[in-house]
């Protein structure tokens, strides 16, 4: 490599280079492997010294010898090389090494074009709307270093240099953002990967358990996550609080723990659903979950393709949702069931071998003169609101035998406290009963008109067999009496673990204010989600139909980008071909005049003076003669006779403004 | 940048230069030479002044610019694949970035206009620089213009302001005595990320003459016998004996500056020469032989001997004849009269 003097003067690009590179490689270290993280962190931090010692930079062998150490660590930690993960991890440490290397411009050069690696890589691992901004800084701050090198630093200043690079490259950016816009809605997608790379998820996923003990339900309920979105394609018609959103059903208990049953356990059933109402038709976002279920209003009448129906009503889907999901769903948010199975009937009467006799008195007590099942689970509703059974969020430790202690001695819990022990006396008076659980409510938000349904509103409650009704779903925690909602929760009215069912109205200014801005976030993630993140081939479908475009498939995606590139693409030349502007008033005011004239055929020719150009107008137009003339005369006196007149000025314009000759 | 002035002309080391550098054009690709010869075929014929036309305006990817596509590529695919939108945005992000340079690096040359003036004599071998001046007629400044075909394009690339001009030279190899053309300049910029590169190239109508190569050695030419003393000498404008010492005048040559004065820091004082006493001599056709190469070869050698010994000369060519002077003015008469000697044959 060659190194000419002038190579000492781009320190200054240097410097940006690994600044650069710093910025775009801080995102990353965190999502990596630590091993590789450390390395990377480690090579830069040698960059960084041999900028300021050059004497440190590594030669030919060290860095042949560190090459290989950055591929053996990368192998080290994720004992592979393909992959998301370990591609990303490998690559980086190339580019880290790449930089270290970089000595000439051509080398900076290279380092900027493959910059857009790092850029584009980061959004394996975080699709945040925060990143998205910085990263599209940081392609400006990239393309800034690119046009500096490829104008060359010339005599300007350095501040000078950075101003023009920073204002140019922002600039082409802004005019490159309408046609990636329209690449990104139009440019057809591929509906599977071309590939599989091993698409990983490796965090852990926060959700609803298909399973319920004690303090399953309740880590969920400080978490302030979204489980899901929905957009119902009409009013839904039910108030917010009577929206069950129907997960796992559980049938079995050993007491602690309520399991599902297998898919399978049921072969001989066939219930049927039959609406007694409309029903409802939406679409539900749902957040990765890795469980087959997909959340549905209760109870679901049809669900996509890939899902089916089991027998307790539950929606599963053939793969896990490992991934951000979106589906159409419909409901008969009124219905009633046919068909209990004896099998079903069994399981649904199945109970603990820890039933205590004073539970099973207090039942007895309800059973006494054989009342049918509806009256059964009425005074059992009745015993939760009489009895002082309070909500909380924060219950008292129980003992050994849950329920039992729960029904007589703490008298405090929430939902899965209430629906566990009812289902259980419920079977104990001979009910069929099972748990299912999901999400209760959810939140309006006017701004984009969804539901946000967060995880702290993961509900459990009850379903009952009742004949001639079916399965009918009770909620025990609603039962307890409003004034002995634990206060606590109040206070956090805000946060995530609010109760679902005794939801305070925010009731201060700060409160709706509050409420506003949370508002106005979710809409904007909402926004973010659907249209940036979860953008895909049926949006662009739904789009074209929307259009009327919807029968040229991709073809008509092809063909809205080839029109909208063109249009755009030929908008920015005009842009870049527009006519510079006389700034001089005088002389635009004149320019107008002869356009006008040159309307008619009598165009200013090239060179031509003022008077010449007069003169040959008269004398071709004599009617013109008195405008043309006083116009001339005017121009010439402020143009060459040094007039400075502001009035005079404005007088010539208002002239030309006026003059507007006829075609004779 | 800085133009070459009069004196830069026999000072051979401006010729040795000159042949290191080797055009930049002959290195480049393919395309671009097919594209330059098909448009060179026909067009507006050279004027001293030529504003850039769309028509002749060219762009091709660079080699960064094919490499970028590839990088480009392979984040398309890997968005595409991952189905992962904020990558695929940000691919077309800079897939579109890339396209409107495209657009801005052509644009960057329309709208300008070059106006070439003769430039200084030269010597064969040695480069002919031409002073052009590069006007913005759109209002735009423009960065990273560059005058690719001379021999030693210039390091920093300068800056034109908007409305403003910018003053550079253009440098041609004089390959043979006669008038040297300047041609078509290759105008051509790779703003802004240097992925592509626009260039054109303008007519213009500007050439300096190529005085004859000096032989090696040449006969002294006779002294003419006569001897005209002009009774009041020349006052103190002449080179030959020191005659006293003047104020500096604007224009004074600063060989004839009294070094020595200004640094006893007497001021600038000009040492002043007179005296007429010079030999006369006629550096004549008819005293040579060869062919006319050869004998103007001689002939220039002549010339510059006698300037060089401060005698008095006049030339006589075939149909041209130099009355007798002396002086650098007068050497470059006499060699540009055999610069065109003969010279449309």
């Amino acid at each position: 490599m060659d190194r000419r003097p002038r190579e000492m003067s781009e320190r200054f690009q240097l410097l940006g280079v690994t600044i650069l590179y710093g910025l775009g490689l801080a995102p990353l270290i965190s999502a990596l492997h630590g091993q590789v993280g450390l390395f990377i962190a480690g090579l830069f931090c040698l960059h960084l010294a041999a900028i300021r010692w050059p004497r440190l930079r590594p030669g030919t062998f060290v860095l042949a010898l560190l090459t290989i150490a950055g591929g053996a660590n990368v192998l080290d930690s994720y004992h592979s090389v393909v992959g998301q993960s370990p591609g990303t991890a490998l690559l980086v440490t190339m580019l880290a090494l790449k930089l270290l290397e970089a000595r000439a411009p051509r080398d900076l050069r290279v380092l900027l074009l493959l910059f857009g690696f790092l850029l584009v890589v980061q959004f394996l691992f975080n699709e945040s709307a925060l990143l998205a901004a910085y990263l599209t800084a940081l392609l400006v701050v990239d393309l800034a270093l690119l046009l500096d090198m490829t104008i060359g630093a010339g005599r300007r200043t350095l501040r000078e240099r950075v101003s023009v690079a920073a204002t140019l490259a922002g600039r082409t950016v802004l005019m490159a953002a309408p046609l990636a816009l329209l690449l990104f809605f139009f440019f057809p997608r591929l509906d599977a990967p071309l590939w599989d790379l091993g698409l990983e998820s490796e965090q852990a996923v926060s959700g609803l358990k298909n399973w319920l003990e004690p303090g399953s339900i309740e880590e969920l309920v400080v978490s302030g996550e979204d489980a899901l979105r929905v957009r119902f394609d009409r009013e839904p018609g039910i108030p917010t609080e009577a929206m069950y959103w129907r997960g796992p059903v559980l049938w079995h208990t050993d007491g602690k723990r309520w399991l599902p049953a297998s898919r399978y356990a049921f072969p001989d059933a066939a219930p049927q659903i039959e609406p007694t109402g409309p029903d409802l038709g939406y679409l539900v976002a749902m957040e990765p979950t890795d469980q087959h279920w997909l959340i549905a209003l209760d109870l679901p009448t049809d669900y996509p393709d890939d899902a089916v129906l089991t027998p307790d009503f539950q929606v599963l889907s053939q793969k896990p949702v490992d991934d951000f999901r979106v589906y159409r769903m419909t409901s008969a948010p009124s219905y009633r069931t046919t068909g209990l199975s004896l099998d079903e009937e069994t399981a649904a009467l199945a109970l603990p071998d820890n039933v205590t006799p004073r539970m099973r008195e207090l039942v007895g007590r309800w059973t006494v003169d054989d009342p049918p099942a509806q009256e059964v689970v009425e005074r059992a509703l009745r015993h939760f609101n009489r009895e002082p059974f309070r909500y909380t969020l924060l219950p008292p430790k129980l003992g050994e035998n849950m329920a039992d202690s729960f029904l007589f001695e703490t008298r405090s819990g929430f939902c899965e406290h209430y629906a566990s022990t009812f289902a259980l006396l419920m079977r104990i008076a001979g009910v069929p009963s099972r748990i299912v659980l999901g999400y209760l409510g959810g939140e309006y938000n006017p701004l984009s008109r969804d539901y946000v349904v967060r995880q702290s509103d993961a509900h459990a409650w009850t379903e009952v067999w009742i004949q001639e009704r079916g399965w009918v779903r009770i909620d025990p925690t609603a039962a307890v009496a409003a004034e002995r909602v634990d206060a606590d929760s109040r206070l956090s009215s805000f946060g995530a673990s609010r109760p679902v069912r005794f939801r305070v109205g925010a009731d201060s200014g700060l409160g709706r204010a509050l409420r506003g801005l949370r508002m106005g976030i979710d809409a904007l993630e909402a926004g973010w989600k659907n249209w940036v993140i979860e953008f895909s081939d049926r949006k662009q479908q739904r789009m074209l139909d929307y259009l009327g475009l919807a029968h040229l498939r991709q073809y008509g995606l092809i063909l809205l980008l080839a029109i909208g590139g063109s249009v755009v693409m030929l908008s920015w030349n005009l842009f870049l071909a527009r006519p510079a502007r006389t700034a001089d008033p005088v002389q635009r005011a004149y320019e107008l005049f002869s356009r006008r004239l040159s309307a008619l055929g009598l165009g200013r020719r090239a060179a031509e003076g003022p008077l010449d150009y007069s003169n040959r107008i008269v004398a071709q137009r004599p009617d013109l003669a008195p405008h043309v003339e006083a116009i001339v005369r005017l121009y010439l006196r402020l143009r060459y006779a040094g007039e400075q007149d502001g009035g005079e000025q404005i007088r010539l314009q208002r002239l030309v403004d006026q003059f507007r000759p006829r075609r004779r | 940048m800085s133009r070459t002035g009069g004196g830069g002309v026999d000072r051979p080391a401006a010729g040795a230069r000159a042949t290191t550098g080797a055009p930049a054009h002959r290195r480049r690709g393919r395309v671009r030479r097919l594209i330059d010869r098909l448009a060179s075929a026909g067009g507006p014929p050279a004027e001293a002044s030529a504003a850039t036309s769309a028509r002749r305006i060219y762009i091709l990817p660079t080699r960064s610019g094919v490499g970028y596509a590839l990088v480009l590529l392979a984040t398309l695919i890997g968005a595409l694949n991952y189905q992962n939108n904020l990558a695929l945005f940000l691919s077309f992000l800079m897939i579109s970035a890339s396209l409107v340079s495209m657009h801005q690096c052509w644009f960057a040359l329309l709208g300008l206009r070059l106006e070439a003036r003769d430039g200084v004599p030269v010597f064969p071998g040695q480069t002919a620089r031409f002073p052009l001046v590069i006007t913005d007629d759109k209002g735009q400044a423009r960065y990273g213009l560059c005058i690719e075909d001379t021999p030693t394009p210039p390091p920093a690339a300068p800056v034109l302001a908007a409305k403003g001009h910018l003053d550079v030279d253009v440098g041609r190899v004089a390959e043979r005595r006669g008038r040297l053309a300047l041609g078509a300049v290759t105008l051509a910029t790779r703003y802004p990320f240097g992925l592509f590169r626009a260039w054109t190239r303008v007519p213009l109508r500007a050439a300096v003459d190529v005085y004859p190569k000096p032989a090696a050695r040449a006969p002294v030419p006779p002294a003419l016998p006569a001897f005209v003393h002009h009774g009041s000498g020349d006052m103190g404008t002449g080179a030959d004996d020191f005659v006293g010492l003047r104020p500096y005048r604007e224009g004074d040559s600063p060989r004839q500056l009294d070094w020595k004065a200004l640094a006893r820091e007497r001021g600038l004082v000009v040492k002043q020469f007179g005296g007429d006493q010079a030999a006369r001599v006629w550096i004549d056709w008819d005293h040579t032989s060869g062919s006319d190469e050869s004998r103007l070869g001689i002939m220039a050698r002549q010339v510059l001997d006698a300037e060089e010994q401060n005698l008095t000369f006049g030339l006589r060519l075939p149909g041209v004849e130099i009355e007798h002077g002396r002086g650098d003015g007068h050497k470059h008469r006499c060699l540009s009269a055999m610069a065109r000697y003969r010279i449309d044959g």
